[in-house]
């Protein structure tokens, strides 16, 4: 299909300003909604970048795809905006766990689509991180360390990190990201959150989850292909070690 | 004979949550709370006393209720019926909320069999909510959430979906017979059920963005949406009848006005009118709202053409479960929350911002305006010239305390007694030196003629009462304070 350079023009506008904040309000949408080619070149565009888009009310959300891609945001940046100095790849690793708990936290039904809790307190949080971590005690350990590619990085490092915080650190009075305590470090990742508008606080140390992080989970988790590129990606993996394991025998 | 099976079990869904709603107050009696002299405490009826502790606060439009405030309402309610003490009454207050607002932050749920739709379904409740927070002393404050309301009003045999109607049907029996008191409180009644049923719209339509995935979906959403539209729309008329009755009975009062009695009834009756618009204003841009939703719905519709979801997805078992379970890799992490994340953005940056302007105020205050280098506002000039005249006031004080009897007193007393009595604190504040400068400056000063408001008007107040006239005059001699302050000696004499 041939697009005149009006369009093009168009559709990139829309584009920046999605790339820029992942997400574009009513104005864009106009544009996005009222000619089908402009929307779906912007669609096109966020192809190239390894993200997809989703309409949703009265905004647009350009959500990067489930997949390893060099546009995303790197490691390297996150550390540097978001962690405190000195971190390495195990915080931030420890960090999209702890992500990965707690939305487990919140959509943890398979009885209804929506959330089954208003908030979450950092305490049960981090209740759930410990007995995550716990669990994991019961593999043997050089079957999880040979399990990750960074051989640096692997799962019993993130045990050991996280066994040698205290719940809280009781020499302080307020757990912010200064002290080394397990609480302390979920107040960067809450930060984290909020930065990324995925989370609010809402006082009391509970924290819910905003309209955009809805979005994603019950858009995007929830999406036919999209839910069974993320299930046969961790199937794929949990077969890979089975073979691996296998062959060690022969 | 015959038993439609479908008519007995149509609804079963609905009449088991409203049954549920309940269920927390169930849940108080069983509560083994006890007194200090080791009575057990009647939950049950706390609890309910505290639906209509919050009930009411709503309807005063009065929003800071938190535990402290509950418990203190407990205890100018008891009147000695359980003996418990201020920090006792908290604990009960803390239980209550807590069992209406588990802290877990898990919905109160219930997990039934429905006949009717034939498979196990869940129904969720959330009685109490957060409405907001002080950052500073991390309070909660609490509010009734859309159950709440349900509650309160299912203890009063009607449901929240007929309460602005049936609010309207009291408003206009209590017009006619003239109970106008009665008739407010009705109106801020219904002001609430306006502001429920927004926040009831609101989450609806996030409910259909989100949860519309087929035409089966779509149908269930647009008959509630449906339903609501014209039930507001029934509303909007009578709201429409009522003002119009009122705008009446007003004009037939106005020309009848005999007593002090009809002047305040008739001031009762410009309120209403006033009230009754507000809610009827509000009440019309939730119509407005309804019609959007009805768009929304659609366009969810439209959107789900292209877009296939499933029914559920339990995330905790599939994903964060299976992440420790099996144990993946934990590069695999990263790739699981991609879609959370954001895009690589690259900051880049231009040298002619340099010219550009600049922000001189520091981040942490949040000050939208820009501000000026030096720039003050009225405000806050008022607020430094309050500080001053008070320094002032110290410093004339001071003067007074050391002069004592005589009428007659030098600079350098005056530093060298500041010096004795541990407060040097003073003299490394430029204050000190500005006001002896300025008294000299206005010297001689006729007390009893102050005329207008200046500094030092504060300070001379001190002075009237004794004094006629104050004189500074200066001498040849210097006083070296500190390290910092040098100034001229001065005599201060005060005259009766």
């Amino acid at each position: 299909m041939e697009y005149s350079n009006d369009d093009v023009i168009g559709a990139f506008k829309i584009y920046s300003v999605l790339a820029k904040n992942g997400y574009a309000d009513k104005e864009d949408l106009r544009a996005f909604l009222a000619e089908d080619h402009i929307g779906a070149l912007v669609e096109q565009f966020a192809r190239e970048v390894d993200c997809t888009i989703f309409k949703s009310g009265e905004y647009i959300y350009m959500i990067p795809l489930a997949v390893d891609s060099p546009f995303h945001i790197s490691n390297e940046s996150i550390k540097r905006n978001h962690l405190p100095n000195r971190s390495n790849n195990l915080d931030i690793y420890l960090m999209y766990f702890s992500i990965i708990v707690l939305f487990g936290e919140f959509y943890d039904s398979y009885q209804t689509r929506e959330a089954t809790r208003d908030f979450l307190s950092i305490s049960s949080w981090l209740g759930s991180i410990n007995e995550r971590i716990e669990s994991l005690k019961s593999h043997d350990p050089e079957k999880l360390k040979s399990i990750c590619k960074e051989q640096e990085y692997n799962w019993v490092a993130i045990m050991e990190k996280w066994e040698a915080m205290d719940d809280i650190n009781e020499k302080v009075k307020t757990q912010d990201a200064r002290t080394i305590s397990r609480k302390s470090f979920l107040t960067i990742v809450k930060q984290f959150l909020s930065d990324q508008k995925l989370i609010e606080e809402i006082g009391n140390d509970e924290i819910t989850l905003t309209e955009k992080a809805k979005v994603i989970i019950q858009k995007y988790y929830m999406e036919v292909d999209y839910n069974r590129g993320i299930l046969e990606f961790i199937y794929s993996i949990e077969k890979d070690k089975e073979r691996d394991l296998d062959a060690s025998h022969i | 004979m015959d038993l439609s099976i479908k008519d007995i079990t149509k609804d079963y869904g609905e009449r088991v949550k409203r049954i549920s709603l309940f269920e927390p107050l169930y849940k108080l009696q069983d509560k083994r709370f006890k007194d200090d002299n080791g009575n057990l405490v009647d939950c049950f009826s706390f609890g309910l006393i505290t639906l209509l502790f919050f009930f009411e606060n709503m309807l005063m439009r009065n929003k800071k209720n938190g535990v402290k405030e509950l418990g203190s309402f407990f205890e100018s309610i008891n009147e000695g019926e359980v003996s418990l003490n201020k920090k006792g009454f908290e604990e009960l207050a803390r239980t209550i909320i807590e069992v209406f607002r588990p802290p877990s932050g898990k919905r109160n749920s219930k997990t039934f069999y429905n006949w009717d739709t034939r498979r196990s379904e869940l129904v969720q409740f959330s009685i109490l909510k957060a409405s907001m927070w002080d950052n500073e002393s991390n309070t909660q404050y609490y509010m009734l959430d859309e159950q709440g309301l349900d509650l309160i009003f299912a203890t009063k045999e009607y449901f929240s979906e007929f309460q602005i109607s049936i609010n309207q049907l009291v408003l206009r029996k209590q017009l006619e017979k003239g109970e106008f008191v009665g008739a407010l409180r009705q109106i801020d009644e219904m002001r609430l059920s306006v502001s429920n049923l927004y926040e009831r719209i609101y989450k609806i339509k996030h409910e259909i963005q989100r949860n519309i995935i087929s035409d089966e979906t779509y149908e269930r959403y647009k008959n509630t949406v449906e339903d609501i539209n014209l039930r507001l729309n029934i509303e909007s008329e009578e709201f429409r009848e009522l003002r119009e009755f009122v705008r009446e009975t007003r004009e037939k009062m106005s020309y009848e006005f005999k007593s002090e009695k009809d002047r305040k009834t008739y001031e009762l009756i410009i309120q209403i009118d006033k009230e009754l618009g507000e809610v009827h204003y509000e009440h019309s841009t939730l119509l407005k709202e309804s019609i959007t939703l009805k768009t929304t719905a659609l366009q969810s519709a439209q959107e789900s053409l292209y877009y296939a979801g499933i029914e559920s997805f339990n995330f905790n078992q599939e994903v964060a479960a299976r992440f420790t379970a099996s144990p993946l890799p934990l590069e695999a992490s990263r790739r699981i929350i991609n879609p959370f994340l954001s895009l690589e953005v690259n900051n880049s940056w231009s040298p002619l911002s340099v010219f550009s302007p600049q922000r001189i105020n520091s981040n942490d205050k949040n000050i939208d305006k820009e501000a000026y280098f030096l720039d003050i506002d009225e405000e806050n000039i008022k607020k430094e010239l309050l500080h001053l005249k008070e320094d002032f006031k110290r410093l004339m004080e001071l003067i007074l305390q050391v002069i004592g009897d005589k009428n007659k007193i030098t600079l350098g007393e005056i530093v060298d007694y500041i010096k004795d009595n541990e407060a040097r604190f003073i003299l490394n504040n430029r204050i000190f030196y500005s006001f002896y400068m300025i008294l000299h400056q206005k010297s001689p000063i006729n007390i009893g003629e102050i005329e207008e408001e200046n500094i030092l008007s504060h300070g001379l107040e001190l002075l009237k009462d004794r004094y006629r006239t104050l004189e500074v005059i200066e001498s040849n001699t210097y006083i070296k304070v500190n390290d910092k302050f040098t100034i001229s000696n001065m005599i201060i004499k005060l005259e009766e």
